[in-house]
């Protein structure tokens, strides 16, 4: 399976972040592999792009950071979703499901 | 709301930057880390690994940049980069930075200063509701000829008026204030019950006056101001119902006014007790003035014509009783105009300088500017061509400006606020002066002027690579010495032109500076020296008859000159040099050419004196006599005449046994039995030196200034004060003053003035030259390799320095030339302002010319001197 290294559209990443995290804090560097491993290997994430985007979403107040240890006894910042983010994930996905349900359609059709 | 917590967040980024952008380093090596990690796991060796999970990541320098444009506030960081950066460069050009930011400085805070004024004064409203229907109304047989109205004509006014929707009278006078604290002489405004309606004013405590209260039998009240409120019973102290003594009649406090209001319509009073009316037996005296309200539907035009026709009926009702004058008419007049008087030329003659100064500085800074605009053009060229973007020059450039601008700005609003501060304390007899403060709008427009211009002439370096496509001729090393002819021609523009403007303003000081000195010189008419005055009023309750008012001056008089150490002693109700308010004037018909039919009776300055006044103030006895005591007895009433007054209307015939009736009484005729040497009663610059002196007990005179001649001023005050003191112990005297003090403060308002124009003038031309100055520096720098290359073919240094300073005294010369156009043209307006010269007297100009020309020459000098210096084996050998 071919990796896609495409320009993802930015609200799509966004939603596959905040989804990740709705299973629990994470560091930036577990939730691109999240990404990774959860869509089967489709959607590898521009690795730089990431941590501006978290950066984005943190002002917008739908994530909150803070520097924990981790296992390995290691300083990181792990992200956690907010409930605004919840609010908007929800949206997000609902939007997501109409515009694949429509383009779904459209290709059946002709 | 989200976009807020996005911008705090934005400026917590801002203000914490060195963190986040640690933070995020520490983040991303975290990522690499375990990246590298997972691959080793998977396989791949430890440096092998590394470097592919930092391939795979991305430029790490790239991330970096892109998480900090995102966050922070981009432009404001980017601006204060700029700014410090400004700050760096400046401080290395430390003579563009002072100077500019003083130029800046003196534009600003001059014009603001001075435009506050202008603007309180002359623009502002008068603080009353709807001011432009207020009006005074004073009575005149002709536009020259004004006097007050009389009760009889008020109480008429009232009856009968239409146009107005309420009319009040009042009158300015001192009272001796008793019964709270220590008495004292105050000045109170005594006003009819309508007064504060007319105006709109309402009372901060209690009330105003009621229907009724101004006529005579109502029990007399008074409104206070609000500092003499303070005075007496303490501030904030409840006054209402408390009794105060005024004259000795005691008045119950009804209402206290707010603290702002210590003048209303021109008067400063600090009280306004009631006036009030009786039924008069005659038309006259006229003694009150009269301010009214006209209705929101009706015009002064209409107010004139009615005041007219009631003028006309009540003449013949008051025709037996002595009032003669039938083209006497109440007449309106626009408040505001009667406020202001004769100050607007003055402060409108200020802003024009204080305006050409602002020019000459904005058009400094703008040379400025532009001369570190062509030395500049090599950076920018060289920045375009490594990838700066315009905008980006733009937006230094623009900045830096900012940052000279913003200094010269604050420093303009320091000398606003301390110039506002200084001019206030000045003795400028500026009316409304308590409503002048510093405008916050002023200084806005002007400050939005001068930087604007700054920023405008900041941004000169980039026009030309604009307009010139590539910046590459910019590159060329010889591209400053063949600056581009349209910047040096509008520099030199520019410096002709403050030129230009400097000479009008040295004009317009010389011309006030002349005509103060020639005012000094001036013969008032009597000698200052050895002469002391004291104003005495006798108040109506303890003088209640005429016999009294005469008994006591008689009394008076004798006491004064018996006194030793007085060599001569008298009084008088006018006392030179006083301004135009305080002499009376009254009309006359000369009996032996009387005035025709629809011809208006002349008129002159009236003065009540005693006798001794001519002595006391050694107004020369040309012809014939003084009155003295034997006229008092029977006979024919007499008058004396000024020398002026004689010439005037008896150029060719003997004037003395002259008769005359006065101010329209026809009952009785008056002679005149001598004439006495013209006294400047008008002012040391008035031009009418006419005048009338009755004997002061042909008159009810009741304040009269008494003049005594001696050696010892204060012996001579205090003998006088001993003898008045004996005859009436509560009797102030007031207005105490040597006639060498009083002679000089007359002086004192041209004199201010004139320094504050002549300051606004020298900063002119300082500048001015500071701008010849500048534009020569730099000419000689950019030309150094021609004037090398001139040198080494065996010019002197004295060709050098001629060639410098020919063309600095050639931008002059232009400027001079147009300066001396415009003072031409702006001598119109000058005119009234000056006494005893021309504004257009050729000397003058010429000397003014020839002045700036030799202020130039000094400012072309250095650079010249530095130019004849230059030597041409260093500038030759290349740039």
């Amino acid at each position: 399976m071919s990796i896609l290294r495409s320009e993802l559209l930015r609200g799509t990443l966004d939603l596959m972040v905040l989804k990740t995290l709705t299973r629990g804090p994470e560091h930036g560097w577990a939730i691109g592999q999240a990404i990774r491993s959860g869509s089967g290997g489709v959607f590898e994430v521009n690795q730089g792009s990431l941590y501006p985007a978290l950066q984005r979403m943190k002002r917008r107040g739908w994530l909150t950071a803070e520097w924990r240890l981790t296992e390995g006894n290691r300083r990181a910042r792990f992200y956690t979703l907010t409930a605004a983010g919840r609010r908007q994930l929800d949206q997000e996905e609902r939007a997501w499901g109409m515009t694949s349900a429509a383009l779904d359609r459209l290709l059946r059709t002709t | 709301m989200g976009w807020m917590r996005g911008l705090w967040e934005r400026v917590r980024e801002m203000l914490q930057r060195e963190r986040f952008e640690d933070e995020l380093d520490e983040e991303i090596a975290f990522h690499l880390e375990r990246e590298a990690e997972r691959l080793m796991a998977a396989g791949l060796d430890p440096d092998f690994a590394r470097a592919e999970a930092r391939r795979r990541f991305g430029d790490v320098s790239r991330v970096r940049e892109d998480a900090r444009d995102v966050s922070g506030v981009p432009w404001l960081e980017c601006a204060l980069r700029d700014a410090r950066l400004a700050v760096r460069v400046l401080r290395r050009s430390p003579g563009f930075a002072a100077s500019a930011i003083l130029t800046l400085g003196l534009g600003i805070g001059a014009t603001s200063a001075i435009f506050s004024v202008v603007d309180s004064v002359l623009l502002e409203p008068l603080p009353y509701p709807d001011p432009d229907r207020l009006v005074r109304i004073v009575q005149q047989n002709s536009p020259e000829n004004r006097w007050n109205i009389s009760v009889a004509d008020f109480l008429a006014l009232e009856e009968r008026q239409e146009v107005f929707e309420s009319v009040a009278a009042y009158q300015v006078a001192g009272a001796a204030l008793s019964g709270a604290g220590p008495p004292e002489q105050i000045t109170v405004g005594r006003v009819t019950a309508d007064w504060f309606r007319v105006l709109g004013v309402e009372p901060a405590e209690g009330r105003t006056f009621l229907e009724g209260e101004d006529r005579g039998g109502a029990s007399p009240v008074v409104v206070l101001g609000s500092a003499l409120r303070d005075r007496l019973l303490g501030p904030g102290a409840d006054a209402l119902g408390t009794r105060v003594l005024l004259d000795g009649v005691p008045h119950t406090v009804v209402g206290v006014l707010e603290p702002g209001r210590a003048t209303l319509a021109g008067v400063a009073a600090e009280a306004w007790p009631v006036l009030r009316l009786e039924t008069p037996p005659r038309r006259g005296p006229f003694t009150l003035r009269g301010l009214a309200r006209l209705r929101v539907d009706r015009t002064l035009e209409d107010a004139r014509t009615e005041l007219d026709e009631i003028s006309r009926a009540i003449f013949p009702l008051w025709v037996d009783t002595g009032f003669r004058d039938e083209q006497a008419r109440m007449t309106p007049y626009r408040l505001e105009a009667l406020v202001l008087g004769d100050v607007r030329a003055d402060l409108w003659l200020i802003f024009g300088a204080v305006a050409g100064v602002l020019l000459i500085a904005v058009s400094n800074v703008g040379n400025l500017f532009l001369v570190r605009a062509a030395a500049r053009e090599r950076e920018m060229a060289l920045r375009a061509s490594l990838g700066a973007t315009r905008v980006r020059l733009a937006a230094q450039l623009v900045v830096e400006s900012l940052v000279v601008a913003g200094a010269g700005g604050l420093a303009g609003l320091l000398l606003a606020w301390t110039g506002l501060e200084a001019l206030l304390r000045a003795d400028l007899a500026i009316p409304r002066v308590e409503e002048i403060g510093l405008d916050g709008s002023v200084l806005v427009v002007v400050g939005a002027i001068t930087l604007g211009s700054a920023v405008l002439f900041g941004l000169a370096p980039l026009v030309r690579s604009f307009s010139a496509g590539t910046g590459r001729t910019a590159l060329r090393t010889d591209s400053l010495a063949r600056d581009a002819q349209g910047w040096s021609r509008l520099r030199a523009g520019l410096v002709s032109a403050e030129f230009a403007v400097a000479f009008i303003l040295t004009t317009g000081a010389g011309l006030l500076v002349a005509s103060f000195v020639r005012l000094q010189s001036v013969d008032p008419g009597y000698d200052a020296a050895d002469a002391v005055a004291v104003q005495l009023s006798l108040p109506a309750a303890r003088y209640p008859a005429y016999e009294d008012v005469q008994l006591f001056w008689q009394d008076a008089l004798r006491g004064i000159s018996e006194t030793p150490g007085v060599e001569a002693s008298g009084l008088g109700a006018a006392l030179p040099p006083a301004g135009s308010g305080s002499a009376g004037t009254n009309n006359f018909d000369l009996l032996d050419r009387p005035i025709g039919d629809g011809e208006s009776e002349p008129a002159s300055l009236w003065n009540l004196a005693s006798p001794g006044f001519f002595a006391a103030l050694r107004v020369p006895l040309l012809r014939g006599r003084i009155f003295d005591e034997r006229d008092r007895e029977g006979g024919e009433p007499v008058v004396v005449v000024s020398e002026s007054w004689a010439r005037r209307y008896y150029p060719d015939r003997e004037v003395l046994g002259a008769r005359l009736y006065a101010g329209g009484d026809r009952s009785v005729a008056m002679t005149v039995v001598g004439i006495v040497g013209d006294v400047k009663y008008l002012g040391l610059d008035g031009i009418d030196d006419a005048a009338v002196y009755e004997p002061h007990w042909q008159g009810p005179l009741r304040t009269a200034h008494v003049v005594v001649r001696g050696r010892d001023a204060d012996a001579l005050v205090e003998r006088t004060r001993r003898q008045i003191g004996t005859l009436d112990p509560e009797l102030p005297l007031t207005n105490i003053e040597t006639m060498l003090e009083r002679t000089a403060d007359s002086l004192s308002r041209p004199r201010q003035w004139t320094i504050l124009l002549s300051l606004f003038a020298g900063a002119g031309l300082l500048l001015a030259c500071v701008g010849v100055y500048g534009v020569l520096s730099y000419y000689v720098r950019i030309q150094r390799k021609e004037i090398g290359i001139r040198v080494s073919l065996g010019a002197a240094p004295s060709t050098v320095r001629r060639l410098v300073i020919g063309r600095g005294m050639t931008l002059a010369a232009i400027g001079v030339a147009v300066g001396v156009g415009a003072s031409i043209y702006v001598a119109r307006w000058l005119r009234a302002l000056v006494f005893g010269v021309s504004p257009t007297d050729p000397l003058a100009l010429a000397l003014v010319g020839a002045g700036l020309m030799a202020v130039a020459f000094v400012a072309c000098a250095l650079p010249a001197i530095t130019a004849s210096r230059i030597d041409p084996a260093l500038t030759l050998k290349g740039d």
